[in-house]
């Protein structure tokens, strides 16, 4: 084992969980720094919450408080590290003061800044923030008024993705951002007040429109559309854009923007008369692998589906335009020519029938989310790592079976409406064929507790059943059986992290039902069993 | 046939049918510089790799020459350690010594196929296990000094998977 180099034990870690990773660190010093290779640290995230902190926090003449410990050993913890990489999220504003040492010392390491509900010094923070000159990814959520200034500073070349939701920008403080990532590649919004009123804007801009004319956008005042298309002229890199509802943006994107990733959310705002616009401007788009569209009529997808070949996430959440027929018929029979397609999500906002999915093969499909028949979902693709069917009311026991026949790669396995799933169908199902599945949640079914007896599978993490009756227990007027069936469960799949379990109870109340009064004692079980449990609920 | 010449570190020479040899990203590369020829008598020396692990990865590559190539790793996190063919799981049943020596030939000799199936091995041999166990189980010695082990603990600790 000595001659085994870190390099190649990262490689044997990669088989590892995170918290069995967590647990090797711990082994000597080779391995703790195995455990931290640059492909582990960079999924791995340091969050700072102010609410940990004691609620009785003495404040000093500033109003602010005086110490703040559980900040102390987060910042010292960070500074003592030996990581090269850093993933940081920092929730609250008290801490802001100080902060700057571990920006000053972990400068070179830190990769990504999360910050989250800031109320104020914005300015300072971001100064220290775009100090890291390795930063990569920087996000602002919830942050009452974004400000920053005019200081000139170096570009931070590896800056690829900034985010901003909840956040209250102004032109001036955007524009100032956006110069210090002269790389960027992704930009997103959300709920962001951004001004698209011609009227206001040309209160603020009187030349926009002029082509004679040139027109700065520095306004401190409004954060506008025409600024952030404006912005967009000269990116020469963006390829991502989230743009929530802000589809302004979208239609007046310039052309030399080829993008590969798209999201845009119409929820309470749209002309109708811009649907069509967004359609065709989607349909010219063809180097786009990545399209969420949510809230929009089904005719948007129908007139930009079809042309767009190079898809690999259609993530749809429609709403049906009367000619849906029409509608369904032409995107879902452009899915037989994306063979690159690896997420299908097709939504409905309404109840609505089952997609008729075409007859064909997509090899590379590994999720799927929607109205489906089951019988041709397995046809289209065995490789489904993540399958959530809406529609679960029309599933028969033995669509059921051919989901647990067919489907052995499933991870995650979700489904809704579970009417007809009873303890007979579910006892009958070969359940544990599927051997890597490490999420499971059933909703609306007609199982009982007697359920759990079935449910084996080594790899589970997460289970989630809604509607299991306790009837038994009820009768019996004791919970020692369910006790019981919970105790075994915890040897069939002692890898549970998560267990939610929502009881029958059709309005009867604790007064009402004497046993619902020892649940309690039945989630101390959970947690005295399984050894790895971190929520367990039962209601 | 083609065949190549394979010398081990201790001067054992061993003639292996090139397709097989070609399993070896390494051995493939060299030979493709060298610009080796069918009735070539040049040997490939292979100073990492001893007599005995040499014959155990040409074994392991002879059985394995028509396994399609692995699949890319895919971006998925926990990768699965319970898809060991019968074969491979009776191969690898050696002492520890000889486990690690041929993840080091496998890392070596760039053999993508062997180094995933081995690694996993001691990916199993570890699941589950305390560090302390795992201490015993390779005879490791514990070199933190208290304040670092604590270190590592706190960073567990505030840690997150994204």
């Amino acid at each position: 084992m000595d001659a085994i180099p870190s390099e190649i034990l990262s490689e044997i870690f990669k088989y590892l969980s995170f918290s069995e990773r967590q647990q090797m660190a711990l082994v000597n010093t080779k391995w703790y720094y195995a455990s931290i290779h640059p492909e582990f640290a960079r999924n791995e995230v340091f969050g700072y919450n102010e609410n940990a902190e004691k609620l009785d926090l003495t404040l000093g003449d500033d109003g602010l408080p005086s110490d703040l410990p559980i900040f102390n050993e987060f910042k010292s913890m960070l500074l003592n590290s030996k990581r090269k990489f850093f993933n940081l999220t920092f929730d609250g504003s008290l801490y802001v003061y100080r902060v700057f040492p571990i920006f000053k010392n972990l400068a070179d390491y830190i990769v990504s800044v999360h910050i989250n509900n800031l109320a104020r010094h914005t300015d300072m923070l971001l100064d220290a923030i775009l100090d890291c000159d390795k930063l990569e990814q920087l996000e602002f959520k919830g942050v009452g008024d974004l400000t920053y200034g005019n200081t000139t500073r170096q570009q931070i070349l590896s800056l690829k993705r900034i985010y901003f939701e909840g956040a209250n920008l102004t032109d001036f403080c955007f524009n100032n951002i956006m110069r210090c990532a002269p790389n960027l590649e992704e930009l997103g919004f959300e709920n962001c007040n951004i001004l698209i009123w011609h009227q206001a804007i040309r209160r603020f801009y009187p030349n926009y429109k002029d082509s004679k004319k040139k027109q700065t956008f520095n306004s401190l005042d409004i954060f506008s559309y025409v600024n952030i298309v404006n912005y967009l002229e000269t990116a020469k890199n963006i390829k991502t854009l989230r743009l929530g509802n802000n589809y302004h943006i979208f239609l007046n994107l310039p052309i030399h923007i080829k993008l590969v990733s798209l999201e845009l959310n119409f929820k309470n705002l749209c002309f109708t008369r811009d649907y069509a616009k967004v359609g065709d401007k989607l349909s010219t788009m063809s180097t786009l692998e990545y399209l969420d569209l949510i809230h929009f009529p089904c005719c948007v997808l129908a007139s930009c589906v079809p042309k767009l070949c190079n898809l690999k996430r259609l993530n749809a959440h429609y709403f049906l335009c009367g000619y849906q027929d029409e509608c369904f018929s032409k995107v879902l029979n452009s899915l037989k020519n994306k063979k690159n397609l690896k997420e299908l999500m097709m939504v409905s906002l309404e109840d609505s029938v089952p997609l008729e999915i075409p007859d064909c093969t997509l090899e590379k499909l590994t999720t799927y989310i929607g109205l489906t028949n089951v019988f041709k979902i397995t046809r289209m693709s065995q490789n489904l790592t993540r399958l959530k069917i809406l529609n679960g009311d029309i599933l028969t026991a033995c669509d059921y079976k051919l989901i647990f026949k067919n489907l052995i790669g499933l991870q995650k396995l979700i489904i809704d409406h579970c009417f007809q799933l009873d303890d007979n169908v579910f006892s009958d199902l070969p359940i544990n064929n599927l051997k890597a599945l490490n999420t499971l949640h059933l909703f609306h079914t007609k199982l009982t507790y007697q359920c759990f007896k079935y449910i084996n599978n080594k790899e589970l993490r997460k289970v989630w059943i809604t509607d299991v009756s306790i009837e038994k227990c009820i009768e019996l007027n004791d919970m020692s059986d369910f006790k019981n069936v919970l105790k075994a469960f915890s040897g069939f799949v002692p890898e549970l992290t998560t267990l939610n379990i929502d009881i029958l109870k059709e309005n009867r109340s604790c007064q009402d039902i004497e046993v619902f009064s020892e649940i309690p004692m039945l989630i101390s079980t959970v947690y005295n069993n399984f050894k790895k449990m971190k929520i367990c609920s039962i209601n | 046939m083609p065949m190549i010449k394979l010398q081990s570190s201790d001067g054992e020479v061993f003639q292996v049918d090139f397709e097989i040899a070609k399993a070896s990203v390494t051995i493939k590369t060299m030979v493709e510089d060298l610009g080796l020829e069918e009735e070539d008598e040049e040997i490939v020396p292979l100073p990492n790799v001893n007599a005995g692990i040499l014959k155990k990865v040409i074994q392991w590559a002879t059985y394995h020459k028509d396994d399609p190539p692995p699949p890319e790793d895919d971006e998925g996190r926990e990768k699965r350690t319970d898809d060991i063919s019968s074969w491979d799981a009776d191969f690898l049943k050696v002492d520890q010594g000889t486990l690690f020596e041929l993840i080091l030939a496998a890392n070596y000799l760039d053999i993508k196929g062997l180094l995933d199936v081995t690694c996993k091995t001691v990916a199993n041999m570890i699941k589950g296990k305390t560090p302390e166990e795992i201490r015993k189980t390779f005879n490791i010695k514990n070199d933190f000094t208290a304040a670092e082990e604590d270190q590592v603990r706190k960073e567990n600790e505030w840690c997150e998977e994204k």
